[in-house]
This record gives C-alpha cells, structure tokens and sequence, in this order.
C-alpha cells in the first residue's frame, strides 16, 4: 500500500476492510496493473503477498516488477530504538524465504552498509527476521509495564510461535482505525498501554501491531521512564495537518519593539571606548561587576512593552557583545595579565551613523545566515543519486557548521516567520509555535529524507531519532529566534492579550526587511543633532542622544547618566583627567564648543583653563650623582666626565649612564677622588 | 527609541526629574504650569531641572491641580514620550491625596474615607491607629483634638495625606487695617502677587485656607504678605522668627504700614516679654531650656492667648521642638514663609503635614522681570598670591592654606578698585576673620561691624547706611549671621566658607531689593587664585548658578 500516496482516511477505511478485498483488487490498489511476479518467478504469491500487505514491497513505476519500499530499507531503524534483542521463531521456514525472497531486493552496497550499520559485523539473516518479524512480538509491550516484565515476556516469547501472517480478525483492524484517529486527534506519543486504554489487551495489541507493520505508527522508548511509546509519524502529521497552517489574525492591539540591541550596542561600545571592560579568562565574559556597571546605562524598556522585562541585565549585555563581536567592531586585547573587551577604532566610525545605517549593519551581519537562498538540500537528489550511502553521510557531515547546527535551520525559521508576515495582522504567538512545531518542522525532513540513520545521530545527543527532540529543538529554534534576534532587533510589534500572559506578534517594517520581503529598512527620524548644552553649572546635557559626542565629552568629564539629559559634569578631576591622556584646556573648550548648541559659559571656560593650568609635566628619570664635598672636586669630576655628566649644583654632579658612571668612579679613583664607603 | 518633538521644552526622565530648556519659544508657559506641581531643584542658564515627589504632587493637590492637567502638561510639553511609569506614579501620588478627610462633626474631630480597604489599612498601621478611636460609622475614625497634628503627620508618613477640613478657631479679634501711606509718607500699597498669594492662603476663609506656606524669593515682600495675612484674617497673630532683629523688623513694619499701635504688639525676647495681641517672639526662645532634660519654659507662649493666626517666618528653619509644639496647634491658622521648601534637615513632610501645604509659589525670574526685585550678578575675582607667601602657603596644612589664601593682601587693591568703581552704591565688604576684616576697614577708613559690636552702635551704623550717610559699611561673617544685613547694591565678600544654602541665598537676598535705575545689583566675592579658597568658591559658583544667578569670573588685572 502506498500509505503515503493516499487519502490517510481512506487509507484507515481501507485497512479496516482489507479482509474483504479480493487479491486481485488489492494489486489493483497497489498499482494501476495486475500484480506481478516477473521479480521474483519460483516465488509464490502467498509467500509474497504479505510483503506487499506489510509495505515491503511494491510495484515499480513502470509497473513492470516489484521493488522494495523505502519503508522496507527504513524498518530496521524504525525498530533500532529497542535495542539488541534476541528473538528465535522455532519454525520460522516460510519467514526465512520471504526474507530470503526480500534479501533479493537489496544491492550489494545495501548489504555492506547494513553490516557497517550494524557495527561492523555481518549479522545473520535472523537479522532481518528479527526486524520483520518484530512487529509481533511487540504486542508483548502490551503487556509489560517496565523493562524487566519486558525481559521476562520476551523468554516466553521464545517458546511461541511467530506468526507473521496470522488470520487477520476484523475487530482489531476496526481498534485499529480507532487507536490511530485517537492519535491523529488527540496526545501523541502515548504508551502502548494509553494507547490500548479500556479496550481488550490482545485486542488492541493487535491493532498496534497492525499499525507498526503498515508504518502507521512508529515505535519508541521513552527516555526518561523507559516505557514504550507509539506514536504518528511526523509527515503523517504534515499530511493531517495541512490544513492547519492558516494563522487567526487577532485585533489585540500592539506596540512596537524598540530596536534596543542598537542601543545597548552604541551604549556598549562608548563604555568600551573610554575604559575596556575585563572580561574572565576562561569564557572571556564580562564580569558581574562589569555587567551591572554598563547595564545600569542601558535605557529601559517602555513601559509598554512588559514582555521585555524577562530580557536580564546579563542578557542584554551578552547580546550587546555578540553583536559587537559579529560586526568585529570589539576584540579581545591582553593588557598585562589580564584579558580586556575594548573597541576597535572602527567602532568610532559606526558611532557616528545615523540610528538606521547602525540598524542595518547590525542585521545585515545576520540577514544573509537567514536568506532562504542558503538553503541547503539534503535530499538524496540534492547531494546527489549517484552519492552511496557513505558518500551522503560524508557529504553531509562536511556541510554541517561547527556549531552542528542542523541544514536550514535559520531558513526554515525565516520560512516560519514569513507566515507571520503575511497573516495581514497580529497573531497569537502561541498558535504560531505549536503550528509550526508539526507542519513546518524542518527536522522532519530529516526522518524522512533518505538520510542515514548515522547522519541523524550525528546531530543529536541521543542516538535516537526521536520525535519529541525534532519538536523541541524546532520549539527552540523559533523561540531563540523571536528572543535572540526579532525582539532585539525590532522586528516585531507585540500585544498581551488582555487577562492572560498570552502575546501576538506581528512582524512590523523592519522584519519585512529582514525577511527579504523588502529592499530598504525603513529610515527611523534622527533625534536632534547637536542639541548638547554646556551649562554654567559644568553640568552638560544631552536634548538628544549622540554616542559620538558622548564618548568624545567622556574623555574629560564625569559621567552622570546615559542617553538624554543631565549625562555629564565637568569638575577639576575630571579635567585633570583629560589632561592625563593629553588633552590640553585648549583642546578640551574646542570640543566642547564644537558640540554646544550654545557658547560655553565663562565662568565654565575660565575654571577649564584654570584647572588645566594646575597641571604640570614631570620628566622622572633615574641619575647616578655624584655629592662631592666642595666645588673644587665637582668640577674635577665634571671635567673628568665631559660632556656625558652635568653639575645640577655646585657640588652636586649628575650621570644619567650607569655603566659610565661605574667607569668615571674608576676614572676619578686613579684620580685620588674615591667613593665614599658610608 | 522614543517620539522626538523638537519643539517641546520638556524632557521628563525616568527618574521624576524634569529639564526645561528655557530658550524654548514654550518655555514660559511650561514653566507656569510645570511650577503647580514640581519643584525646582537648579536654575542654571539654560536647562532649568525640576523634581517630582510625592510632596510637589500632593502641593498641587491640595491648591486644586487636577491629576489630568498634570499628566497632560508632561506629555504635551514633552520632548520625548513620557516614561508610562512616571505617569503611572504622578496618578499613583495624586490619588492618595484627599482620599482621607478630617472634619468636624459637632465638635468632635473625625477622620472619613469612603474607601473600605483604606481604612482597614490605615487603622493596622502601627503609627496611624494609636491615633484613631472607634467610631460607629465605617470608614470613619474619631481623633482627638491635640492629635490632630499628629495624625496628619503620621498620615503623610504612611503616603496618605488628609485633607484638613476641620476648620480653625476664630480666635481673639484683632481689627486693623493698612495704611495707604507709611509712616514716612510713602505710598504703599500691595504688589500683584503679593495680593495674589494672600488670597490663595486665606481661601476667603473657608476652610480649605487658613494654612500652608508661602515660597517667595528673598527681597519679594515676605514680611508684607504676612501681614496682609494678618489684615485678611482680623485675630491675634503670633509671630516666630528668626532672631532678635528679624523681630524688630517684623514690629517696626508692622507700626509703620498698619494701623496697628505699639501697644498692640509686643515683643517676646530674651531682653523682654511682652505679650500683647501681635506678640513677636524667636525661635531661640521658644527652644530655650536650662538644659537638657528641663521642659521648653517658652513654648507655653503658644498657649497664652487665643491666637488666630501663627505665622513662622523662614519656615525652613522652624526647629524640631518647635515642630512638635505646632503639632498641638492644628486649630489654628498657620502661614509659613519661606524662600525655599528645602531643608537641610529634610523635614520637608513635617512642614506639610503641620504647616500645610505650599499655597503660593512665586518664579523669581519674573520678580527679577518685572523689576520686584535686582537682577544680581555675581562676579568672581582671581588675585595672585604673592610670592612672599607662596613657600609658606606650600608648606602648611589645609587649614592654614585656606586662611593665608582667605588674608591674601593682595586683595586690598581690588577692594579699593571696586569701591572706586561704584560710587553711587551702598557698599558692603563682608569677611570671615575679624583680624582681615578689620584691616580691611583700617586701610579703608570704614566703620566696621563684628559679633562684638554693641547692638545700639549696630543699630547706629545700620541706620546710617540705609540712609545714605554711610555708604560702605564693613561687616565680620559672624556679625553677617546674627544681624539683618541692610539692603546694599554692591556686597564684596572678601572671604568666606560656604555654609548652608539658605544662608548663602539669605545673604545674596539683601542685595536684590529693587534699585532706581538698571535695577542691578553685584555681588563680588575675591579670591586668591589657585589655591584652596579657590576650591571652596567653586562650590559658591556651583550654588548661585544654579539659582540662576550669572557668574563671571575675573583677573584683578582686567578690567572689571
């Protein structure tokens, strides 16, 4: 049965009657023509009819011979989560030459992958009756609750049969359907025993079974209480749910997100011009002390936007330094013994850029990692038919990023978000994530691409391909994106549904940009220019923000506040201060004078010069002197040093040379001058 | 992040202070209406810095601003949107104020709220309940009367402050009026906004006037207003103020503009102890005790006779006993006079909750505008010190730099050239250490004025120099402190430490009474350059400017 091919409903019908379909008809639903036995000529029908029944098989697209499923090369791992366990079949003849019969559809590579999968060993064709036949035995989860029960029940599992092709009961299939609509509609994953619920154990064994070997459902284990799980394959809930991708628009009123990275970055960075920021030696993570000092700078949130309160000191910190880091406008730099975050010079030129062009560098550092045009194709036909299956995995393995973050990841979530773009209006944000964790999970491409089970493991902890972990990391993949990217870029305007924690998103002119969907980013109003004010009270207030003037007014003032208003004070200190890194009374009053939308009070101009006139420059050097007792001998000693000594005094004559010192000590002893012993 | 409307004046920030740009074309009127209920915090030229408090609300609460024009001046006023929180906060503040009354039912007092939970609250808070007796109606609490004060008090500190709608006692009659001509023949009569700030206190007295403060600049009139208070009210006043000549001064205004007779108004010293229906007394003696654990003998002034009206004079210098025994005086009116709400002792709620709240605010630079008071500009002037003093100022301590900085002869030139320069001004050279101040008047041939002067050669020299036979007058700090300063055009203060705000400010108020002509006055103050003095002027500088005063500063080699 091409299970995937079909109407899932009538699939279900189907199942439930397929006791009453004649062969002939069911080839018919198999394929377009009469069933065919070319493939397999010796091969009886009866041996093969289950295969086909199981989705083993299948006829060709020509139509013309039987071939083996995808589902078929897929089972073994379906199963693989169970782990190793031994199961014989005391008469297990015509099993063996169905298997035997199928063995003849794998290719040579095929076969060699599967040892290699199989660590290395060449398993014994039990291997495949094992896998094959696993469905049956199965139903023995029914019954058992833990995995010591399970270890017993597979003991006398050994002295029973295998009944691969037992008389279908009719009541099971009807079960069937039924435990299959209740996981379509309702949990899924559940325990087999949730799934057998107040039905009859055998019965709804059964039933489970049936769904196992017509891949209705997979099979799994649950990690944390071991119990096994059945549950609807992803692309099944892809299928169901195709219908479900229209988001409800909400008319809860919302208000935009400030682009607040931005700020904190140019807030960040004037910090880091005026004093680099010790980071740890290990992580190279500013330190709390550090965090808290350039936090308390950070504008705050409008009051508005309450969801943002869950963004922390430490959070907005660790995203202003990933920013910086990505647009490299901050390096690491070891002064001493220690490690420093400081910034580059370029970071000057960025401060300088109107609010728009900062944004835009910003997001442009990460616009690019979420253009759908990065897409990577992993399919089969992507990396190539001619690929085995060890070149796909070796193909693969290379295109991962060192972070191994899945193929497409950041596409796909751009792919998410587009449909949020396009709803026309604010949608629950809620609505948006479960709907995207089943229907738009690129994960599930993953299970259901012809990607090696290896490859699977590669990506994920566990060496499990387990459904529950394709949800979550996508569940996480979105959120991170909504709190790591679109909130702090701006990109979203945000609502809280009123009475409740809920939230509705709606992607705003600047996520339109970011997704693609336009070419410019809109131009936000410049706060005013050079409305800085040099008051008579030294105080310097800010009627607008300007990063710039901020860090070049930091260099010689005090520091009182960040953003707008009263942001600085000029006192002697901090004058002295500025006189340290050489900035005269004459270079500070330009600077100031350059930026003051009004003339500098003179009381201001006349204490700067002032205090800058209390400065002072000492040469410090270190001299060897020479104190001789009367002038006579200094000038004796000066005439024996030339022009390599000097006579500070009368009496007193200096040598800046140590070795030359040592030298004219020697000199002057032949002299009859010594050196005093005292 | 936030609208920009450039054109605004305004820029409220998170913090509840507010920066108004005064080159604004909306400056003036932001600033009337911004004054209702913020207070001014500095004043320098160009960005004026306002606060919002609990108290600047509950101000404006009480003179009948409504939250919403509050509220709607932030927002149409502001640069930038206003922080949500800030508004959330001022509606927050406003709507504490009132929603406890206290009125009078039959003769007992009781405290009322419709407000369930507010009175269930108050009545578990420790310092409010021990106040509070049972009464029969919900929401409703009985006081007794010598608790009034008190209640008020302890309601403020739990951020509820009542509004007092008890009523006053009459008091004893008093009738009076104003002279439309003073003693000395010169018309008088009340200018705009003293007028304006008496009725905003009496309230055509009902009971919602009758106490509160009164908040004008030095040299505006204060002492007027108190008595057009007096005049409105029509009952024995008893009037505190700050010393022996401030109460001299309130006795002679008051005989010289009123109809009121010397025997009507007493003055209640340490050198007498009149009590008469104008009984003008000290806060030094109302606080005055033998020692520690005796009682205020004085306070029971309070208590003599049936005053209507009580009337603090420099209300941010009521000291703390005399807090307390104001608290037992609720009944009575209550004007408080003030140059600045601020105190340095922060006891701003106690003067709201026992006082009342501030009824009239009157923006000096419109003073200074309409020509009420003197624009003053304040000149600092660098002298060199002299080489002859430099090693040995090196070589001392802190304490002593200061003082050689402080006796720098090399001022005496600059004193001598300032003089020269205003000869049609009074002048008065003020100094810190006698010795300096002395020789200063020595080499002058000025008289000169210390704590030790005999209080008849002080009221001698004083009235010398209002008069015009003495037009420079030397004055020691200590003396500077203890006695009215009389009103001058130029004052040089050729050395000094800081001290308070209010003295400072007091100081600089004896020279802004209006003057004929350009109406300027100039206060200089010399100091030696690059030393510590210079150090100490820097905080002078920091202080007027912020007040609003202009500050230059000066060579003694340029021309001045």
């Amino acid at each position: 049965m091409k299970v995937f091919n079909c109407n899932w409903e009538s699939v279900i019908d189907l199942s439930v009657r397929w006791d009453d379909v004649p062969v002939e008809s069911r080839a018919f639903y198999l394929s377009d023509g009469i069933l065919s036995a070319t493939a397999a000529s010796g091969t009886d029908a009866a041996l093969i009819q289950p295969l086909i029944d199981g989705d083993f098989l299948t006829l060709s697209p020509s139509g013309n011979k039987l071939e083996m499923t995808h589902n078929a090369r897929q089972f073994h791992k379906l199963l693989k989560s169970l782990g190793q366990h031994d199961v014989f079949a005391p008469d297990n003849d015509r099993i063996n030459r169905q298997i035997s019969y199928l063995k003849t559809f794998y290719t040579n590579e095929e076969r060699l992958n599967l040892t290699e999968n199989h660590g290395g060993y060449r398993r014994t064709d039990g291997d495949l009756l094992e896998q094959t036949g696993c469905a049956r035995w199965l139903s023995r989860f029914l019954t058992a609750n833990n995995p010591y029960t399970w270890n017993v029940e597979l003991e006398n599992r050994r002295t029973q049969p295998m009944l691969f092709d037992q008389e279908p009961d009719s009541d099971y299939r009807h079960m069937a359907k039924e435990i299959l609509q209740e996981l379509i509609h309702g949990d899924n994953p559940v325990t087999l025993t949730g799934a057998a619920r107040h039905r009859k154990r055998n019965k709804a064994a059964k039933a489970v079974v049936f769904l196992l070997e017509n891949i209705f459902v997979y099979l799994s284990t649950d990690r944390n209480t071991l119990k096994p799980v059945i549950g609807i394959h992803p692309f099944i809930h892809r299928f169901i749910n195709a219908g479900k991708t229209a988001l409800t628009v909400s008319d809860q009123p919302v208000s935009r997100c400030p682009p607040f990275l931005v700020d904190d970055l140019t807030t960040l960075l004037v910090g880091m011009l005026l004093k680099p920021i010790p980071v740890t030696q290990k992580d190279h993570e500013p330190y709390s002390r550090s965090v808290e000092e350039i936090a308390s700078r950070f504008q705050a949130f409008p009051e508005e936007c309450n969801f943002m309160h869950t963004y922390t000191d430490q959070d907005r910190v660790n995203l202003a330094v990933g920013a910086a880091g990505r647009l490299k406008l901050a390096s690491l730099e070891t002064i001493g013994k220690k490690t420093y975050l400081t910034a580059r010079k370029k970071s000057k030129e960025w401060l300088k850029l109107p609010p728009h062009e900062k944004l835009e560098e910003v997001m442009q550092a990460q616009r690019n990692a979420y253009s759908a045009e990065k897409c990577e194709d992993l399919t089969r036909s992507g990396l190539g038919e001619n690929l085995n299956w060890t070149g796909v995995v070796n193909t693969v393995r290379g295109r991962l990023d060192r972070n191994r973050a899945p193929f497409n990841i950041k596409g796909s979530v751009a792919g998410a978000f587009r449909k949020v773009s396009s709803a026309g209006g604010p949608v629950d944000a809620q609505e948006f994530l479960d709907n995207q964790l089943f229907v738009e999970n690129p994960y599930f491409t993953l299970f259901h691409s012809q990607i090696p089970f290896t490859v699977n493991r590669y990506w994920f902890e566990d060496n499990t391909v387990d459904y529950r972990e394709m949800v979550n990391e996508w569940y996480r993949n979105l959120q991170s994106f909504i709190i790591n990217t679109a909130i702090p870029f701006g990109m979203l305007n945000i609502g809280r549904v009123e009475g409740s924690n809920q939230h509705v998103i709606e992607v705003n002119d600047v996520g339109h940009y970011f997704l693609g969907e336009k070419n410019t980013l809109p131009v936000t109003e410049d706060t005013c220019g050079n409305a800085i004010i040099v008051q008579p009270n030294f105080e310097i207030v800010f009627l607008g923000p300007d990063p710039a003037a901020e860090v070049q007014i930091g260099q010689f003032s005090d520091r009182l506040g960040s953003g707008i208003g009263t942001l600085f004070r000029l006192s002697r200190t901090s004058i002295l201060q500025g006189a340290s890194i050489g900035l005269d009374a004459g270079c500070i009053l330009n600077t100031l004078e350059g930026l003051s939308e009004k003339p500098v009070p003179p009381n201001v101009k006349e204490q700067i010069k002032n205090w800058s006139a209390q400065c002072r420059r000492v040469t410090i050097t270190t001299r060897v002197l020479f104190i001789c007792p009367d002038g006579e001998t200094a000038l004796k000693v000066k005439s024996s040093g030339g022009d390599k000594v000097e006579l500070i005094s009368d009496t007193v004559v200096a040598v800046s040379d140590r070795k030359f010192a040592k030298t004219l000590a020697n000199k002057l002893e032949k002299k009859g001058i010594f050196r005093n012993t005292d | 992040m936030n609208e920009y409307n450039p054109e605004n004046p305004l820029i409220v920030q998170g913090d509840h202070t507010i920066l108004i740009e005064v080159d604004n074309p909306g400056y003036i009127e932001a600033r009337n209406r911004l004054l209702r209920f913020a207070e001014l915090v500095k004043s320098p030229e160009h960005i004026h810095t306002y606060r919002l408090t609990p108290l600047s609300i509950w101000n404006a609460c009480a003179s009948g601003v409504s939250v919403e024009e509050i509220t709607s001046t932030l927002t149409d006023y502001s640069k930038y949107s206003v922080p949500a929180h800030v508004l959330i906060e001022v509606k927050e503040f406003a709507s504490r104020y009132g929603r406890l009354k206290i009125v009078r039912q039959n003769s007992s007092l009781v405290l009322v709220t419709d407000d369930m939970a507010l009175a269930k609250e108050i009545s578990l808070n420790r310092q409010v309940s021990e106040y509070l007796c049972e009464h029969p109606e919900p929401g409703s609490f009985f006081v007794r009367q010598d608790n009034r004060g008190k209640l008020k008090q302890a309601l403020v500190k739990a951020g509820y402050p009542p509004e007092d709608l008890a009523g006053y006692t009459t008091g004893e009659n008093l009738s009076f009026s104003f002279r439309s001509e003073t003693l000395a023949g010169l018309p008088f009569s009340l200018r705009q906004y003293q007028a304006e700030s008496v009725d905003l206190f009496h309230a055509e007295g009902t009971d919602r006037g009758g106490s509160g403060v009164v908040v004008l600049p030095c040299g505006a009139g204060k002492t007027i207003i108190g008595m057009a208070v007096m005049e409105k009210v029509q009952s024995s006043t008893l009037i505190l103020a700050t010393n022996v000549t401030a109460v001299r001064q309130w006795m002679a205004e008051l005989l010289d503009k009123t109809t009121l007779t010397e025997d009507q108004i007493g003055e209640y010293s340490g050198a007498r102890k009149e009590i008469r229906p104008v009984t003008v007394s000290t806060y030094q003696i109302m606080t005055y005790r033998k020692s520690r654990n005796d009682e205020f003998k004085h306070m029971k002034l309070f208590d003599e006779r049936n005053w209507g009206l009580i009337i603090y004079d420099e209300v941010h210098l009521l000291p703390a006993p005399v807090f307390q025994a104001t608290a037992g005086l609720q009944a009575r009116r209550r004007l408080g006079l003030t140059a600045t709400l601020v105190r340095e002792d922060g006891l701003e709620d106690d003067v709201f909750a026992l006082i009342g709240p501030k009824k009239a605010d009157v923006p000096w630079k419109e003073l200074e505008h309409d020509g009420w008071i003197a624009k003053a500009v304040c000149t600092e002037i660098l002298v060199p010190m002299p080489q002859s003093l430099r090693m040995h100022y090196a070589v001392s301590n802190a304490r002593s730099q200061f003082r050689i900085a402080s006796e720098n002869p090399c001022k005496l030139p600059v004193i001598r050239k300032l003089i020269a320069q205003f000869p049609d001004e009074q002048i008065l050279v003020i100094g810190m250490y006698v010795s300096q101040v002395k020789s200063v008047a020595d080499d002058l041939g000025i008289p000169l004025l210390t704590g030790s002067t005999s209080q008849a050669k002080r009221d001698r020299l004083f009235s010398d120099f209002r008069s015009g036979r003495l037009r420079v007058l030397a004055v020691s700090k200590v003396a500077n402190f203890s006695v009215d300063l009389p009103d001058a055009g130029v004052a040089i203060q050729i050395s000094g430490t800081f001290g308070s705000r209010q003295e400072e400010a007091q100081r600089l108020g004896r020279i802004l009474r209006p003057k004929a002509g350009k109406n300027q006055a100039h206060f200089f103050t010399i100091v030696s350059h690059d030393t510590k003095e210079q150090e100490f002027a820097m905080k002078r500088q920091l202080f007027l400017c912020e007040q609003g005063y202009e500050y230059t500063i000066r060579y003694s080699d340029e021309s001045i």
